[in-house]
C-alpha cells in the first residue's frame, strides 16, 4: 500500500512531474468546481475558473508554504479566480428556473426541493464574498481560520460576514 | 448549529453537469507546453510584481529590520541559556548565477530540525545552509536570525507541554484540558497598570487586516513566562512583544469565540508566554522573504552544487524506502491519512459505526482538533466505536510505513511528546479492516 502525501506531490510537481500535479488536481477538482460554481452560478464559468486556478497554482507552487494546508491555498486561488471572473465578465445573473433546478438537484422530494430552491435563490442575492464564505463554511465544511486565510480577512470579519449573510437570507425567505 | 444552519449545510448545490471528463488531462496538456513552475522567467516576473506592489509600510518594515540587524542579547530570558542556542554566521559564497549561500553554525538541540525538515531526510544539525536568491536584500545576519529564532522556538515548545499540564492541573481536574492554547501571535501594544493587557491580534502571513482583543479577565494566579519559559512578573511584559495567551475554557472554544463574545463570560487568562524576539523576527523574515530564501544542502550527486533540502531529484541521496511515507508537520496531510483510514473504515468495515447517529463524518472528525483521552481498553482491539475515539486524537505528526502482509504501521507523535504506534490492517481491497490504538 503506497500512500502519497501532498508534500511529496508538491515536491514532485515542483520538479516538473505533471503526473504528480494531476493527482493534486484529481484530489481537489470537484471541490474547487463546486466552490467556483457557488460564486459564479454558472457551470461553464465555474469550470473555467477552476481550470485557471489549477494552472495558476502550478506556476505558483514555489510560493506555497508547505506548513500550511494545500487545500486552503488552492481554495484561496480558486476564490480569487472566481471573483475576478465575476468582475471581468460581469457574470452575475439572476437565478432562473434552469439554474435553480441545477443547483437543487433531483434527488430530493418536491417539498424539500422547493424549500432549497427558495434558499438558493436567496443565496444568489448575496454579495459574491458572502456567497463565497457561505460555500466555504457550510458546503466545504471549513473552519473560520481557513476561510479567513482564503478570503484574506480576519476571522472576526468572516464571522460577521456569515452572520450578515444569514440575516439577509432569513429576511429574503420571510 | 441551529435549524437554519442545518438547512444551509444540507442544501449543498447538486450540480447537474459534472466536470468535463478531460478536465485534468486538459490542464496537464496546457502545463506540458509551458515551462516548469520555477523557471527564471516566472521568478523574475513575480519579483517585479512584488516590487511594483509592495506597500510603503512593508518597505519601511524591511528598512527597520535591516537597521536593527540581529539581536542576540535579547531581553526575553534567552541570554540565560546560551548553551542551548548560539547560532553563528559561517562562510558565505556567491554562486555564478548570483545566488548567495549562507552557512550558519549552531549547537541547537537535535530536535530542532525534526519539525522543519520536510521529507524526513536527516542532515547535520550543527551546520545549516540557506540560499538567498540573486537580487534579494536579505542579509546573512537575517539568515542567522532565522536559525536562531527557530532554535529558540523549538526550545520553547519543548518546555511547553509540562507547563500546560501544570496549568491544567491547577485549574481543576474537572476542566482538564479546557485551557485554550492560543497559538497565534499576539502583540501587546498597550499595557495598563490595572493589570489589563490590551492586545493586538495579528493575523497570519497573508492576512493584512488586524483586529483587537482586549483580555480583561485575569486569574489571580496568572503567570507570565519568558521565552525561556521562566516565570517573570507581569510588569516585565513590554509593548510590542509577541506573546501566546492561555485562558481557561470553556471547552472547545478558542480565541475567536472569545473575540466574538461566544464565550459569554470572558474566561480568565491564566498564562502569558513571551515569544522571543528572534522567533518573532524569524517569522517576519519568512513571511516577507520566503520566495527568496530556501534551505539547501550540498547535492549528493555533486557536493560542489547546492540542492534544496528536500530535492527528490537528487537521487543518490538516501530516500525513504519504497512504501514508506514520512508525513511532516503540515496539518492537512497528517490529518488526511487518518481521515482516509477512518473513511475507509466507516464505509466498509463496521456498519454499526456508519449507523451511529452521533458519528461525525470524516471531514468533521478530522478537521476538528478535539482531544479525547486515550484509554487502555482501546489497545489491541478490533475496530469499534472506541477506535473512532482513538482516531479522533489527531497526532501531532505521523510516520506511515507499509509493513507488508496488508499491515500499515503508523507511528504517531502526540502532543505530549510521546511517540506511539497505530497499526492498521488492510484488506485485499486496500480498505482498513482494523485499527489498533496507542497506549495512553
Amino acid at each position: 500500500m503506497q500512500i502519497v502525501t501532498e508534500t511529496a506531490l508538491v515536491r514532485d510537481s515542483l520538479n516538473g512531474d505533471t503526473t504528480a500535479y494531476a493527482e493534486i488536481i484529481n484530489r481537489y477538482k470537484d471541490a474547487l468546481y463546486r466552490h467556483c460554481f457557488a460564486i459564479l452560478r454558472d457551470e461553464a464559468a465555474a469550470e473555467d475558473a477552476a481550470e485557471e486556478a489549477f494552472i495558476a497554482a502550478y506556476y505558483s507552487l514555489k510560493t506555497y508554504d508547505t506548513s500550511r494546508k494545500l487545500s486552503t491555498w488552492l481554495f484561496k486561488i480558486a476564490t480569487n479566480k472566481a471573483l475576478d471572473a465575476l468582475k471581468k465578465h460581469k457574470h452575475e445573473q439572476s437565478l432562473d428556473e434552469d439554474i435553480t433546478e441545477t443547483i437543487v438537484g433531483t434527488q430530493i422530494g418536491p417539498h424539500v426541493a422547493a424549500e432549497y430552491a427558495e434558499l438558493h435563490a436567496s443565496v444568489d442575492t448575496l454579495r459574491p464574498e458572502y456567497r463565497s464564505v457561505v460555500s466555504l463554511y457550510y458546503w466545504q465544511g471549513m473552519p473560520y481560520e481557513d476561510i479567513a486565510t482564503i478570503m484574506q480577512k480576519p476571522q472576526g470579519t468572516i464571522k460577521v460576514w456569515l452572520m450578515r449573510a444569514k440575516d439577509e437570507l432569513r429576511k429574503e425567505l420571510v | 448549529m441551529n435549524d437554519f444552519d442545518d438547512k444551509l449545510t444540507q442544501s449543498q448545490p447538486q450540480l447537474k453537469r459534472p466536470l468535463s471528463a478531460d478536465f485534468t488531462s486538459r490542464i496537464v496538456a496546457r502545463l506540458q507546453t509551458q515551462p516548469k513552475p520555477v523557471s527564471a522567467w516566472a521568478k523574475a516576473k513575480y519579483t517585479m510584481k512584488l516590487l511594483l506592489h509592495k506597500p510603503a509600510f512593508a518597505i519601511a518594515t524591511i528598512a527597520v529590520m535591516l537597521l536593527g540587524g540581529t539581536a542576540y542579547a535579547t531581553t526575553d530570558g534567552f541570554t540565560k541559556v546560551p548553551e542551548f542556542i548560539n547560532a553563528m554566521l559561517g562562510k558565505t559564497e556567491t554562486l555564478q548565477n548570483g545566488d548567495r549561500i549562507v552557512q550558519v553554525n549552531t549547537n541547537c538541540t537535535a530536535k530542532y530540525f525534526e519539525s522543519y525538515v520536510a521529507n524526513g531526510q536527516k542532515i547535520d544539525e550543527s551546520v545549516h545552509y540557506y540560499r538567498i536568491t540573486k537580487g534579494s536584500t536579505l542579509t546573512p545576519d537575517q539568515v542567522v536570525t532565522v536559525v536562531q529564532g527557530k532554535c529558540e522556538e523549538s526550545r520553547r515548545l519543548e518546555l511547553w507541554n509540562p507547563i500546560m499540564e501544570e496549568l491544567r492541573q491547577q485549574y481543576g481536574t474537572v476542566n482538564l484540558g479546557v485551557v485554550a492554547e492560543k497559538v497565534e501571535n499576539v502583540t501587546a501594544t498597550t499595557l495598563h497598570a490595572s493589570n489589563t493587557t490590551h492586545m493586538y491580534q495579528g493575523e497570519g502571513k497573508s492576512d493584512d487586516v488586524p483586529y483587537t482583543i482586549d483580555y480583561t479577565a485575569y486569574s489571580p494566579n496568572v503567570k507570565v513566562y519568558s521565552a525561556a519559559m521562566e516565570v517573570i512578573p507581569m510588569s516585565a511584559l513590554k509593548p510590542g512583544q509577541h506573546v501566546t495567551v492561555a485562558y481557561q475554557g470553556p471547552s472547545g472554544t478558542n480565541y475567536t469565540d472569545y473575540l466574538s463574545g461566544k464565550v459569554a463570560v470572558k474566561a480568565p487568562v491564566v498564562a502569558i508566554f513571551v515569544i522571543s524576539e528572534n522567533t518573532t523576527q524569524e517569522n517576519e523574515i519568512w513571511q516577507k522573504y520566503y520566495q527568496e530564501l530556501e534551505q539547501v544542502r550540498p547535492c549528493a550527486a555533486n557536493a560542489s552544487e547546492w540542492c534544496r533540502l528536500d530535492d527528490a531529484a537528487d537521487t543518490t541521496t538516501a530516500r525513504p524506502a519504497q512504501g514508506e511515507v514520512v508525513i511532516d508537520g503540515a496539518w492537512t496531510m497528517e490529518a488526511q491519512v487518518v481521515r482516509d483510514a477512518y473513511a475507509a473504515h466507516i464505509n466498509t468495515v463496521n456498519n454499526a459505526i456508519t449507523a451511529g447517529t452521533s458519528m461525525l463524518g470524516p471531514d468533521e472528525a478530522f478537521f476538528a482538533r478535539t482531544t479525547t483521552d486515550l484509554r487502555t481498553d482501546m489497545i489491541n482491539r478490533p475496530v469499534t466505536y472506541d477506535m473512532y475515539v482513538c482516531a479522533l486524537n489527531i497526532p501531532y505528526s505521523m510516520t506511515v510505513s507499509d509493513m507488508g502482509d496488508g499491515k500499515v504501521n503508523a507511528v504517531t507523535h502526540w502532543e505530549n511528546g510521546q511517540d506511539q504506534t497505530i497499526t492498521l490492517t488492510v484488506n485485499n481491497d486496500n480498505k482498513i479492516s482494523s485499527l489498533v490504538c496507542p497506549a495512553p
